[in-house]
């Protein structure tokens, strides 16, 4: 038997699942996160009328400021980094559910005039109990507004639901990360939790679930029979920029690796899940992460390599080392580019090694997931051939010119007639932005959304954010104790350190050069 | 924001040769290796247009292959030509994308057709449509989707649009809309679905009222819904009523008339059941449903004079789409007092919850009346029937006998 749904208006293919009337409390209100990224997200949401007339913001930061003071920031923060969105009557409507708490988050006083706003918000604008906390601070905060969140009990209302978003990184390693999951576990159920990984709210990433499970042709060849193996590449042309604080502190990765790269890997990887519901995927995809055979300390030199960038040239410019950047030890040891090999044990995947890479200062931005097939067991047109032969393969695009291409061999056309078949490798291109000519919504409008909706499918869950951890600590232990003593080992512009082609060199292959 | 260009003037050709000319276009925009061309189609969209509004449909097109690439085919018809003969243009529509680096381009055939051979036009458009890709059929002519050449293409198409606001008869036209969606629901061997950009063109206010289910306060007051009132503007050269007389039937526009049959198909109505005498010479309709449900019809103000239209509007015929309809009223019976209501306010929408006759909530989103390529970018993007649209075709054909 149907169920009547709650709402009868919505019940059409264009109308999206609706939002509940909530308050969002960010904190962390005045930072860049929330300037550049959430406030626009919410006001694009507001404009697209997904939320409730009610809806509400509360943002709390130390900087003393008014309700209006707060507005008027938020209001030259979407005309810095959105102005094409803006529009003042819009704008109007939605500030008038804007309004602001100042303090420092261990100070009580805070926490009392937020849960005064809160309670005023519910009666006034029919909020209903509903809340986000989401913490868009530095993670050193993160303790203490857990603390007052428990310490407030505002962590289960009596009426409606509460949810928290934290912004990774989730933990500095395995016991932090542990420390972290057991101080939110005290106060929250774990589907009230939602760790933001904002890979999984890009449009393309999400497609490479459709593409698998949707597509009848490429899931029988994805294992181990067909494929030769995977690499995975996350390249960033810029440096640390102004974040070298928190990348002296973390390095690629604690910042790239651990999560965007392992949720890639795992999308990649992972069998097909019984449904789309959000436990059934991170099912499968801790399942694939926890088949990644363990990494011992003393193997680490055989899996992973690392590097740091020196000066160079980026774009046509000079670009300065890392040693060199603003807020940068001299010194420092930190890791601007990882590469580590991952080998999966289970059926599909056995001997199948998935090299991933990451990192700053490369030749330019990519995103990019290539499968390449094996070799063809017997060739057949020639000596010439044999050299121009190349394995097919297939290159997901995850940014930008997000596309699928297939790259297979064809034979040249030869007008003179010579017998010699000659081969070229070509590409079949699907490129999204001349199909769906559509723009790509902000990962965070997504994420927002569905932390609203309660959909957690595209957040990292407790036990994978554990298992990539426990994964990436040899690494970590290896790497902490023993000082790099060829930093930097690669220049700025190019594709990384020597040792990282040699990683693959010795098993026979290279990376591709995206 | 992707740039829009033209990198073709469209050329004349002999239309027995349209296909060769396109292969000698694309081989010559292939040649131009400083603005390398990427040659991109999903679907192909055939239009069929007054030849007058040829012009205005280019543009439309042109913009729309920039969401949908796509083979346009957009057929300008002139019946009253005097003299009776097909002729035909090429060219390229192109956006730059990639950082500027590459364009994508669509092909856009311009087929006029004069005097008799209006009813030949199929022959040349059919041999055009591109294999394996969905074809769609835009009927962007004020009145019925009519003719022989239509008639033979609908058999090539998956799915036909068209746009209720340009009927020049208004809600009158309810009626036989349901029968032309029933008839072609049933066609053989398969059903073709119908759009009807004139629903797109009204989701912005299906949105606002949705959302006032979306809460679960609101839900619980809007169980004792009573009265729902429609104030609409009347259609333009059929004046308002006056006081104790009703508005004729032919003045009522489309639009309140269709979201009134959303909001019966979708909240479970029966009935209805015309009300007479009532006030001020507003349409008032009863619903048995439990609870009863009164919809009250409610002409607001004289019907806008065609001069102050703008141009967009001026070519849907009488309708003023978005704006036909002023204010949408829902007031619950019960404590406390509750009222939502979902009006025009300049160019917004504004959204108002009073309970006790005090404001609660209050929305504004900006209303645009979206251009008619936005229109058909969000049709092109559903392939099947709506069913929703045609239950609510179906209230409204019925409200629409009553009136």
């Amino acid at each position: 038997m149907t169920q009547k749904p709650l709402n009868p208006l919505r019940d059409e293919l264009r109308m999206q699942a609706a939002i509940e009337p909530c308050v969002v409390v960010l904190f962390g209100a005045s930072g860049d996160l929330a300037r550049r990224k959430l406030i626009p997200a919410l006001f694009s949401l507001w404009k697209k009328q997904l939320l409730a007339p009610g809806f509400s913001v509360i943002g709390s930061a130390r900087s003393q400021m008014s309700h209006d003071e707060y507005r008027e920031a938020m209001r030259k923060a979407i005309l810095e980094f959105e102005p094409d969105a803006f529009n003042d009557t819009e704008w109007k409507s939605f500030a008038a559910g804007l309004f602001y708490v100042s303090g420092a988050t261990q100070d009580d006083q805070t926490f009392v005039g937020l849960t005064s706003l809160l309670a005023q918000l519910d009666s006034e604008r029919g909020t209903a109990g509903n809340r986000i906390y989401y913490l868009s601070t530095p993670p050193s905060l993160y303790d203490p507004i857990i603390d007052q969140i428990g310490h407030f009990k505002i962590a289960h209302p009596e009426h409606g639901w509460a949810r928290i978003v934290l912004e990774k990184p989730f933990g500095r390693d395995l016991k932090s990360a542990l420390e972290l999951d057991a101080k939110l576990e005290a106060l929250f159920d774990e589907d009230q939790i939602y760790r933001v990984d904002h890979f999984l709210g890009k449009d393309t990433v999400q497609n490479i679930m459709v593409f698998r499970f949707s597509n009848g042709i490429f899931e029988p060849i994805w294992n181990r029979r067909y494929i030769d193996h995977v690499q995975i590449t996350a390249a960033e042309s810029i440096g640390v920029g102004s974040r070298a604080g928190y990348y002296e502190e973390a390095g690629v990765l604690r910042d790239m690796i651990q999560n965007h790269m392992l949720q890639l890997l795992a999308l990649v990887a992972m069998d097909p899940p019984v449904s789309l519901d959000a436990n059934s995927v991170r099912d499968e995809k801790v399942r694939l992460i926890k088949a990644i055979r363990p990494i011992d300390h003393g193997e680490v030199a055989d899996y992973a390599v690392r590097g740091q960038y020196g000066p160079g040239i980026v774009d046509g410019a000079p670009a300065p080392g890392y040693r060199q950047e603003r807020g940068v030890n001299a010194n420092s040891p930190i890791e601007t580019y990882a590469a580590v090999k991952f080998v999966i044990d289970n059926w599909r995947w056995a001997g199948v090694p998935f090299y991933v890479r990451s990192g700053k200062r490369l030749p330019k931005r990519e995103a990019e997931i290539a499968l390449q097939f094996k070799s063809v067991p017997h060739l057949l047109f020639g000596k010439t051939a044999e050299q121009q032969i190349e394995p097919n393969q297939l290159i997901l695009r995850i940014q930008p010119d997000e596309g699928i291409t297939l790259r297979f061999n064809s034979k040249v056309p030869d007008p003179r007639g010579i017998p010699e078949t000659r081969i070229h490798e070509v590409n079949m291109d699907f490129i999204y932005g001349s199909t769906f000519a559509a723009n790509f919504p902000e990962a965070y409008e997504r994420l927002l959304r569905d932390a609203m909706l309660g959909d957690s499918t595209l957040f990292a869950r407790r036990d994978m954010v554990e298992i990539s951890w426990a994964l990436l600590q040899p690494i970590l232990d290896v790497w902490g104790g023993t000082p790099p003593s060829d930093f930097p080992n690669y220049e700025a512009g190019t594709w990384g350190p020597k040792t990282a082609d040699e990683l693959l060199e010795r098993e026979g292959r290279r990376w591709r050069r995206p | 924001m992707q740039d829009q260009l033209n990198i073709q003037t469209p050329r004349r050709v002999d239309p027995s040769s349209i296909d060769r000319e396109l292969r000698k276009m694309w081989s010559e925009a292939s040649a131009d290796t400083a603005h390398p061309v990427i040659r991109a189609r999903i679907l192909n969209l055939v239009i069929f247009v007054d030849a007058a509004a040829l012009g205005e449909t280019r543009d439309a097109a042109a913009e729309l292959a920039a969401r949908h690439p796509s083979r346009t085919i957009i057929v300008g018809l002139n019946p009253k030509a005097s003299e009776s003969r097909l002729s035909a243009e090429v060219s390229a529509r192109c956006t730059v994308s990639f950082h500027r680096r590459q364009q994508i381009c669509s092909e856009q055939i311009v087929i006029t057709a004069d005097g008799r051979s209006v009813d030949d036009v199929h022959g040349l458009v059919a041999p055009l449509l591109t294999s394996d890709l969905h074809t769609f059929l835009w009927w962007r002519i004020a009145g019925w989707p009519l003719g022989h050449s239509l008639d033979v293409l609908v058999d090539h198409c998956d799915r036909i649009l068209l746009d209720s606001a340009r009927f020049v008869s208004g809600a009158i036209e309810l009626d036989a809309l349901f029968s032309l969606i029933k008839e072609c629901g049933q066609r053989k061997p398969t059903a073709l679905p119908i759009g009807d950009l004139n629903w797109t063109r009204l989701g912005v206010w299906r949105t606002a009222l949705a959302t006032l289910y979306d809460v679960p306060t609101y839900r619980d007051r809007l169980a004792e819904l009573r009265r729902i009132t429609i104030s609409y503007v009347p259609n333009s050269g059929r004046p308002a009523a006056s006081a104790a007389q009703t508005v004729p039937a032919a003045a009522m526009p489309i639009e309140p008339v269709l979201v009134a049959g959303w909001l019966g198909s979708r909240l479970g109505w029966k009935g209805p059941e015309k009300q007479s005498g009532t006030e001020r010479g507003n349409d008032v309709f009863r619903f048995s449903s439990p609870p009863a449900v009164e919809l009250v019809l409610e002409a607001s103000g004289p019907a806008q004079p065609d001069a102050i239209r703008s141009e967009a509007e001026g070519s849907r015929g009488h309708s003023l789409g978005i704006k036909s309809i002023a204010e949408i009223r829902f007031e619950c019976g019960g404590e406390p007092a509750t009222s939502f209501s979902v009006r025009l306010k300049a160019e917004c929408l504004e959204t108002v919850v009073l309970i006790e006759g005090q404001t609660q909530a209050n929305r504004i989103v900006a209303c645009d009346d979206k251009p008619d390529a936005d229109l058909v970018a969000e049709e092109l993007d559903i392939l099947g029937k709506d069913t929703v649209y045609e239950d609510a075709i179906h209230g409204a054909s019925i409200l629409a006998r009553l009136l």
